[in-house]
């Protein structure tokens, strides 16, 4: 089972620091193909400056990140997703300018857009590749039920539905490796179905998934590894039932939460 | 009833043509003798308005004192002043309104940038344009339609280090200038000329504009042991220079420009002003009684000097230049157009002026310049006296 | 008249410069106000081409606009990864460097001005003519903004307005999105640059100052910062109003204060009574991604 699931993602020892807060301490870790991997941890653990050093929107001051083998750790936040790392964003993070499907094409990887030549020209491969990635943003927003709001701004969106809207935008890129921040936080019982029903799918078709959740009720019953983070460092890895049962770590997590 | 208003309006519409009707000998009469109008551009808001605002107050003191006399011909002058903020584009707007909006035959201008911005319109326009007030040596060629009264950069150098060589018996020259365009073209002139007249210049050194400690440079200057130090500066910079010189034992005389010619030089170098040398370009109180005199008129309309005194000295002539232009058209029947103002100026001759003298302008094609005395000015007891006068 | 159409062919020019300003002050969200420079290397290299290397006066402008490019580039792409604050002082000392190279530039006339540039247009009617090819290239440059705010190119621009970091955490690139907009807005400027060297025949270093890009800003923020239709309106007040108030018989003192306080006075009024400007919409105004959170 094991030399099935590949690693997709290998961290190495990254670290990062803000001022004299440590985020990320001689962090190691893997993603593998088809496996949900679900992230723990107190407020201020370095979660989502994980993701961060992952997809390159900031610079790790030591350690590297492997893609299928390859270092990407010098590579641009937008080359790594073009490589097929995909997140979402605690905070959703959607264009409030752009109406909700616009949102979802800024994410569709031959979206061509910041091209001198093809803003210039507008070839006709251009316009074929853009109306199919108008159709596939449609049907991303379709499978999280939220076609209806394809024209409307974002502003017009519940909380919950911007999180629906921000899976879809991740949806639109097809690479490896999904990486969800707090996907579920805010979001209604009824749309927190469709969220585990799309989660579950994804890794059934072999991507690597990772998953920060405060709501551990719904974590255990999505992940099948879990690590434990505090303090920048990954405190303990292991499955759900033994994380989550360590007396420890249950001190650390509602210690420092208080 | 509803007639009524078209009545009136009919009735309102024979008045005031009548009232036009009545109106019109009176003017008439006086359109026989419209007053003489010439432009000055200069800045009269922005950071140069303190000398551009004292040098319209001179012409137009000159300009009461003209009309007090008749005015030209019988006929007022007048002068339509515009804003050109020292700023070249502003300029243009300022000079294409006084060639095409009030139709001016004849402007003054100062300021080397804006001199040069606005040539184009003069050129173009046909409108004289004189200079009062810029030194650039480009502005001898600027067309057709622009002369300068003002003497250019090269005036001032060669006269100087001609006079220091032949006069002063100076035969080593230090040379100091400041980085920039007036500095790099001063400093050339003059030591060009010094080594024509027989000199040698022995150091020569540039600092930049900003620079505030100049050892390095004086100390090669020390160096060289010049018997002449010559400094193409500007103001700010002047009372440092001379300062650190002579702490770092450079006893030599030191010589500069008119821009030496500057009361904060005297209050901020006290005593170590003493000897120094500067150069002028308009005549003095005691060349001219008649600068005297107006020095006074500015004690007693602003109680103060003005700023800026040889520019306003020449600024003041301005007015006269005008009358006499107008004056040698009118004389020959001649419309005041700017082609014949051109005309006046070349086939006028010297002017004399009240307060800068005589003034021979060099009209040969593709070099327009004037050629003027240099006054030299030594400090004496904490004040510049005059020294020695450099003819043409 | 001829005093009339040279402040419209004023007018056209800025509407060129603020147009192509707004597209990256205003779309783009980039604090680079090198623009005067781009506009004064563009009026030099278009005066240098026709005067000292051959270039027939009509195809001058495209060496002005060539040049500002790619001096734009040497700005941005060092420049353009840091943002905000240091974008802002980058870009000021570029503009200081680059004016203090043509005042120490003794074959382009250094700091005296360069003079005896050749016309465009000569004959009597050469400024209606100026007024004309300008006006159609102001056209140009206004469409050309507008094209490139919308569409394909425009959204991504709009969503790197919108949030910059997770534009490019989905795969765009930023950075080159960045460079293309400030080489169009150079690009722009350089033209407009070669067009004013072509008709006022003499440019000097003092034309091309930092108190040019806060005109330049005046007409942005009055005409409305990020809209398409407020340059031309932006650029007729910045320009006119100074030419009328001086016809206005005031004192030199009323007056220095008035010309002293004009483009600053204008900035602020209009920042704190239509942020918009003219003919901005709120939403351009930025602070909307607030609602997001
Ligand atoms: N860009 C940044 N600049 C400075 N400090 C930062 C930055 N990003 C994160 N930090 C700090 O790093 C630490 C880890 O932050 P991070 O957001 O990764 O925590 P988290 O585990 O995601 O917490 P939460 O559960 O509240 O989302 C915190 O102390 C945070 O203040
Ligand atoms: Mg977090």
């Amino acid at each position: 089972m094991a030399a099935e699931r590949a690693a997709i993602l290998r961290l190495e020892g990254l670290e990062k620091r803000f001022g004299g807060v440590v985020a990320a301490d001689r962090l190691s870790l893997s993603l593998r193909a088809g496996e949900v991997l679900g992230v723990v941890g107190p407020n201020g653990a370095g979660k989502s400056t994980l993701f961060n050093l992952i997809c390159g929107s900031i610079p790790a001051d030591a350690g590297s990140v492997l893609l299928e083998g390859r270092d990407i750790s010098r590579l641009a936040a937008h080359r790594r997703a073009r490589l097929g790392i995909s997140r979402t964003w605690q905070h959703v993070r959607l264009f409030p300018s752009l109406s909700v499907l616009d949102n979802l094409v800024m994410s569709g990887q031959s979206y061509p857009g910041e091209s001198l030549l093809a803003a210039l020209f507008r070839p006709p491969a251009l316009r074929r590749a853009m109306a199919q990635m108008t159709r596939a943003a449609e049907a991303a927003l379709e499978a999280v039920g939220m076609s209806h709001r394809a024209g409307h701004r974002v502003a017009e969106l519940s909380y919950g539905q911007q999180k629906l809207v921000g899976l879809a935008r991740a949806l639109m890129n097809e690479g490896p490796v999904l990486l969800l921040d707090e996907p579920l936080a805010g979001v209604d019982p009824r749309n927190q179905i469709t969220m585990r029903a799309i989660i579950d799918r994804e890794a059934a078709r072999g991507r690597a998934v990772c998953v920060i959740e405060h709501n551990i009720g719904v974590l255990r019953e999505l992940a099948a590894r879990m690590v434990f983070m505090f303090a920048g460092r990954a405190e303990a890895e292991g499955p759900p039932a033994a994380i989550l049962g360590d007396p420890r770590l249950r001190r650390i997590y509602f210690g420092g939460t208080a | 009833m509803g007639n009524a208003p078209r009545i009136t309006r009919r009735t309102l519409g024979g008045l005031a043509l009548g009232a036009a009707a009545l109106a019109a000998p009176a003017r008439l009469a006086r359109a026989q003798q419209p007053p003489l109008r010439f432009g000055v551009l200069l800045p009269m808001t922005g950071r140069a308005a303190f000398f551009g605002n004292d040098q319209i107050a001179a012409t137009s003191w000159a300009l009461e004192r003209i009309n007090a006399a008749g005015g030209v011909a019988g006929r007022r002058l007048e002068m339509v002043t515009i804003d050109s903020q020292a700023d070249p584009q502003t300029g243009i707007n300022g000079a294409t309104r006084l060639a095409t909006v009030d139709r001016v035959p004849l402007f003054f201008v100062s300021w080397s940038a804006v001199v040069n911005a606005v040539a184009p319109v003069a050129n173009r326009e046909r409108v004289l344009q004189i200079s009062s007030g810029a030194t650039a040596p480009g502005i001898a060629r600027l067309g057709e339609y622009v002369f300068t009264m003002y003497p250019l950069a090269d005036v001032e150098g060669i006269a100087a280090a001609t006079w220091h060589v032949r006069s002063m018996n100076r035969r080593r020259a230090g040379v100091l200038y400041i980085n920039n365009e007036s500095g790099i073209d001063g400093a050339r002139v003059y030591r060009d000329a010094f080594q024509a007249a027989g000199g040698q210049v022995v150091a020569y050194e540039a600092y930049d504009p900003r620079a505030t400690d100049f050892t390095g440079v004086l100390l090669r200057l020390r160096t060289a042991n010049p018997d002449i130090l010559w400094i193409q500066g500007d103001v700010p910079e002047i009372p440092a220079l001379v300062s650190q010189a002579r702490r770092l034992g450079l006893n030599q005389t030191v010589a500069t420009t008119s821009i030496g010619q500057n009361n904060r030089v005297l209050e901020q170098l006290g005593p170590a002003a003493e000897g120094l040398l500067v150069t002028s370009l308009a005549p003095g109180p005691q060349d001219r009684p008649a600068v005297g005199a107006y020095i006074e008129e500015w004690r007693r309309r602003e109680s103060r000097q003005p700023n800026g005194l040889p520019f306003t000295q020449y600024f003041y002539d301005a007015a006269f230049v005008a009358a006499s232009l107008f004056g040698w058209t009118l004389q020959r029947n001649l419309p005041p157009s700017g082609e014949n103002m051109r005309r006046a100026l070349v086939e006028h001759g010297p002017f004399d002026l009240p307060l800068t003298g005589e003034l021979r302008i060099d009209v040969a094609e593709g070099r327009h310049t004037v050629r003027k005395p240099v006054y030299v000015l030594q400090v004496r007891d904490g004040a510049f006296r005059p020294h020695a006068t450099i003819g043409v | 008249m001829e005093y009339v159409l040279t402040i419209l062919a004023l007018i056209v020019l800025w509407t060129i410069l603020s147009a192509s300003f707004n597209l990256v002050i205003g779309f783009a969200g980039l604090l680079i106000v090198a623009q005067p420079l781009f506009y004064g290397i563009g009026a030099y290299a278009t005066a240098a081409a026709a005067m000292f290397l051959g270039v027939p006066v009509p195809l001058a402008p495209l060496l002005g606009i060539l040049a500002a490019l790619l001096a734009s580039i040497v700005l941005s792409v060092p420049c353009v990864r840091v943002s905000g604050d240091y974008l802002l002082i980058a870009s000021i000392g570029f503009l200081l460097a680059g004016l203090q190279v043509i005042r120490n530039t003794e074959s382009i006339g250094g700091a005296g001005g360069l003079a005896h540039i050749p016309a465009l247009f000569e004959g009597p009617n050469r400024t209606l003519w100026f007024l004309l090819v300008s006006g159609a290239f102001a056209a140009a440059t206004l469409w050309l903004v507008r094209w490139l705010v919308s569409g394909d190119f425009g959204r991504a621009v709009v969503a790197m307005r919108d949030d910059e970091e997770a534009l490019a955490g989905l795969g765009r690139d930023v950075l080159r999105i960045k460079v293309f907009l400030v080489a169009v807005s150079a690009g722009c400027a350089g033209l407009a640059g070669g067009l004013y060297a072509l008709h006022f025949q003499f440019v000097s270093p003092d034309q091309f100052e930092l108190l040019h890009a806060a005109m330049m800003l005046a007409c942005v923020i009055v005409g409305g910062i990020g809209s398409t239709l407020g340059p031309p309106v932006g650029a007729a007040i910045v320009i006119a109003l100074p030419q009328l108030i001086t016809m206005l018989e005031m004192p030199p003192a009323v007056m220095a204060a008035i010309q002293g306080m004009l483009f600053t006075g204008l900035v602020i009024a209009f920042l704190f009574l239509r942020p918009q400007g003219l003919f901005g919409s709120a939403a351009a105004v930025g602070g909307s991604r607030v609602e997001a959170k």
